[in-house]
């Protein structure tokens, strides 16, 4: 009978016990269970980290620190180790659940932590039902998941421990369904990921509940998924918006590709394509038929209304000095082409306008250009939109407080299937201008 | 028939189940039913006590309850502390661990890995075997009594020490009478003394076997132990067809056996032993059957040279020196 060499078992090295375990909860199990310091963390297992590190995040990130610890562990490194692996999407944000720890308080009793329970996008443990966590729900204060805390791996300091080390190394099966569960969601997510791309601009970061909006989750876990799957808008979210098939989209005959000066650093006009160019004026014609009596200017008046302006010119226009800035927001027209002034479009909107034309790319199928091209027509009428209201209300105050039309700005993120059926799914988040995007157009100005 | 994949030729051969391991067995099953804390087998060395043990834990049919095992060395320190004791215990136990981890650090660590085992067996009781448990101090098993109350309620700690009983002039208990009542109760109260294959019947067993174990050894191999499927032929029939044909068994050279390896023990002034060290058993028919009857077709018995020359290869005479004490030449 030949056993393992000396000095090389860890009590709980048990992956039976513990399927689809993230490396934090292996390092937390292990670290527990055998009692080990920060200083045996390197002189034991061979990590080095430092104290103020965050396990979670590095863990997470860390291909080298993964890889030692497998080592320790004394197996390969296992793929769903990298937060890459659970993610239905491929996408510029690749990371998620990296930053605060989030369990099931009946799995990590056993020392059981999975990178399931990092997802924004699950609201409860599969497995067990019960509600993810974030905190000590009796004091609110964080579980230790650095080795600085002057405590035990997921210790509060009011005292409560998460773990019932007992228990973690008593336990010889894992828990009911869980393996089934993380398999399941693994394979999925990984088919998902082959032709679902996540879109959005790193100005505004990808909020849990943002995610959590975007993410249908499979039938057999969705009713574990948080909010969307159960008709219910996650907090944070301004608006959520599905896309069917696209097949009635577009016109078969091609997709117009009307974005590429977007690319730009600064862009500054845009020329209107002809699906484009009347929704953009009907915006323009919609919120000024909505301004207050008074508002506008009569040659601005005619701007905004275009031919249909000249029957209410008269009746009720602003006497004061007609604004270029004013005059500059609808659609300009030369000759048979349509421009449109894009200062009065946050960058936020523009960005995120491009990025959809970059993550579907010139070279996919014509139903996925159709459902990008109506995604960034969407999204371009809904900023235009938001920035004329942006720039009128310092002409028109009483636009502060109409309501919806009150001036704001929402930033958007998207998941867009690019194979057939075609269907995308964007979620809006209010974004404070003064605040996020006020410091990005300072910094653009600066470069340009 | 093609020998060259035969068991006997591995480097690992196949161990056998002889009645002193029933005996052990036995003794093991009695002290766990009546709820005993510990038992203490001894024996001298090369013996087979540790390979008893080792056997044991792979069979079932013994256990009373189900039981989790883990196997762990003593150590042998100038300066006994309770530190060193958890650290060797960890180290024999074979967890990782730092140079200078605290004491309290590796009763935690092999508390949990106690733990861990009953999970894993689904057990209440683990046993903890000690290894050359006649190295512990009287500070170590006040240590051993501290690990086993950890274990009061819901986990029971059973120690199997195994205890070599001439390791030391003075005896491997010497210890035991200057041990306070309550360490002595409970590390001390069952005993079981291990020996070799007794070349008689056990007094005990008078109504159970016919045969002495040395003889029911060889009737493993005659018999029993066969290769390549379960209905092949044994392993004296496949080394030996000829005589195996002939009705020639090992079993029923034992006297004759016997009668060489006293004669051999006289030769080297060696006292005539009750049993036989296991340990110089096995090679013996190792070299009885693949070196002496292999190949031979004429081979009907062994002779009394044959059997002298498998003795001497399994240095049955040196191995009995050991025991003994006996200066060589």
């Amino acid at each position: 009978m030949t056993g393992p060499r000396y000095g090389t078992k860890l009590v709980g090295n048990r992956p039976e016990v513990v399927p689809a375990q993230s490396a934090f909860g292996w390092l937390a199990r292990i670290a527990r269970l055998n009692h080990f310091t920060h200083a045996e963390l390197y002189s034991v297992l061979g990590l080095r980290l430092r104290r103020a590190d965050s396990l979670l995040h590095v863990l997470s990130r860390s291909a080298m620190r993964q890889a030692t610890l497998a080592n320790a562990l004394g197996r390969e490194p296992d793929p769903t180790w990298r937060p890459e692996a659970w993610n239905p999407f491929q996408g510029s944000v690749l990371r998620f659940g990296g930053d605060t720890l989030r369990f099931c308080p009946a799995c990590i009793r056993i020392g059981y932590h999975t990178h399931l329970h990092q997802l924004p996008w699950f609201e409860r443990c599969p497995w067990h039902s019960l509600a993810l966590q974030t905190g000590c729900h009796a004091c609110r204060g964080a579980f230790a998941a650095s080795s600085d805390a002057g405590r035990p791996l997921l210790t509060c300091s009011c005292g409560r421990d998460l773990m019932d080390e007992r228990l973690a190394a008593r336990t010889h099966a894992a828990p009911a369904g869980a393996a089934e569960a993380t398999a399941a969601y693994l394979a999925w997510a990984a088919e998902a990921r082959a032709h679902q791309r996540l879109v959005g601009v790193a100005d505004v970061p990808l909020t849990d509940a943002l995610s959590a909006a975007l993410i249908d989750l499979p039938a057999e876990l969705a009713a574990f998924g948080a909010g969307s799957a159960r008709g219910r808008r996650p907090a944070g979210i301004a608006h959520v918006r599905s896309y069917p098939e696209c097949a009635a989209l577009a016109p078969e005959a091609g997709v117009e590709r009307g974005f590429d000066t977007l690319e730009a650093d600064c862009p500054q006009l845009l020329e209107l394509t002809d699906t484009l160019a009347p929704r953009v004026q009907r915006v323009a014609v919609d919120l000024a038929r909505k301004l207050p009596s008074g508002s506008l200017t009569e040659r601005e008046l005619l701007l905004f209304l275009g031919p249909a302006g000249t029957e209410v010119v008269g009746a009720g226009c602003a006497q004061r000095p007609s604004s270029g800035a004013v005059r500059c927001l609808p659609p300009m027209i030369a000759g048979a082409r349509r421009f449109l002034d894009l200062s009065c479009v946050h960058p936020v909107v523009l960005r995120a306008v491009a990025a959809i034309g970059r993550a579907v790319g010139p070279d996919a199928s014509h139903g996925a250009q159709a459902l990008a091209l109506r995604l960034q027509e969407d999204l371009l009428s809904r900023g235009y939109a938001e920035g004329l209201r942006a720039v009128l209300s310092r002409y028109v105050p009483a636009l502060l407080t109409a309501g919806r039309d009150r001036p704001h700005l929402t930033a958007a993120w998207a998941v867009i299937r690019i194979l057939p059926p075609y269907t995308a799914r964007v979620a809006f988040t209010r974004v404070d201008v003064r605040a996020a995007a006020a410091d990005v157009l300072t910094a653009a100005r600066a470069r340009r | 028939m093609d020998l060259t994949r035969h068991p006997m030729r591995r480097e690992e051969r196949p161990r056998i189940i002889v009645r002193p391991m029933h005996r052990l067995g036995q003794a093991f099953a009695t002290a766990l039913e009546f709820g005993r804390p510990s038992l203490r087998m001894r024996g001298p060395g090369r013996a087979g006590k540790s390979t008893a043990e080792e056997l044991l834990r792979e069979l079932r049919a013994w256990r009373p309850f189900p039981l989790g095992f883990l196997y762990t060395i003593a150590g042998k320190s100038d300066r006994p502390t309770e530190a060193k004791l958890y650290r060797d215990l960890a180290l024999g136990l074979k967890l990782r661990q730092s140079k200078n981890a605290s004491g309290n650090e590796a009763l935690s660590r092999i508390a949990n890995a106690v733990e861990e085992e009953a999970g894993r067996a689904c057990a209440s009781t683990v046993v903890l075997t000690i290894d050359h448990a006649e190295h512990l101090t009287l500070d170590d098993y006040e240590g051993l009594a501290r690990l086993q109350t950890m274990f009061a309620r819901g986990t029971r700690l059973f120690f199997l020490f195994i205890v070599q009983s001439d390791a030391s002039p003075e005896g491997c208990d010497a210890l035991e009478h200057t041990l306070p009542p309550h360490i002595r109760g409970r590390f001390f109260v069952d005993k079981y003394e291990h020996t070799g294959l007794l070349w008689s019947i056990h007094p005990d067993e008078l109504n159970e076997v016919d045969a002495c174990d040395v003889a029911l050894a060889c009737r493993e191999y005659d018999n029993h132990l066969r290769w390549p499927v379960k209905d092949g032929p044994t392993f004296v029939e496949a080394w030996a067809p000829g005589a195996y044909r002939d009705g020639w068994r090992l079993e029923s050279q034992v006297d004759d056996i016997k009668r060489v390896a006293d004669l051999m023990s006289a030769g080297a002034n060696l006292a005539v032993m009750p049993d036989w060290l296991m340990v110089s058993f096995e090679p013996f028919v190792y070299c009885c059957l693949v070196r002496i009857a292999a190949g031979k077709p004429s081979f009907r018995k062994l002779k009394d040279e044959d059997i002298q020359r498998a003795l001497t290869a399994a240095a049955f005479v040196a191995f009995e020196q050991g025991r003994q004490r006996a200066k060589t030449s």
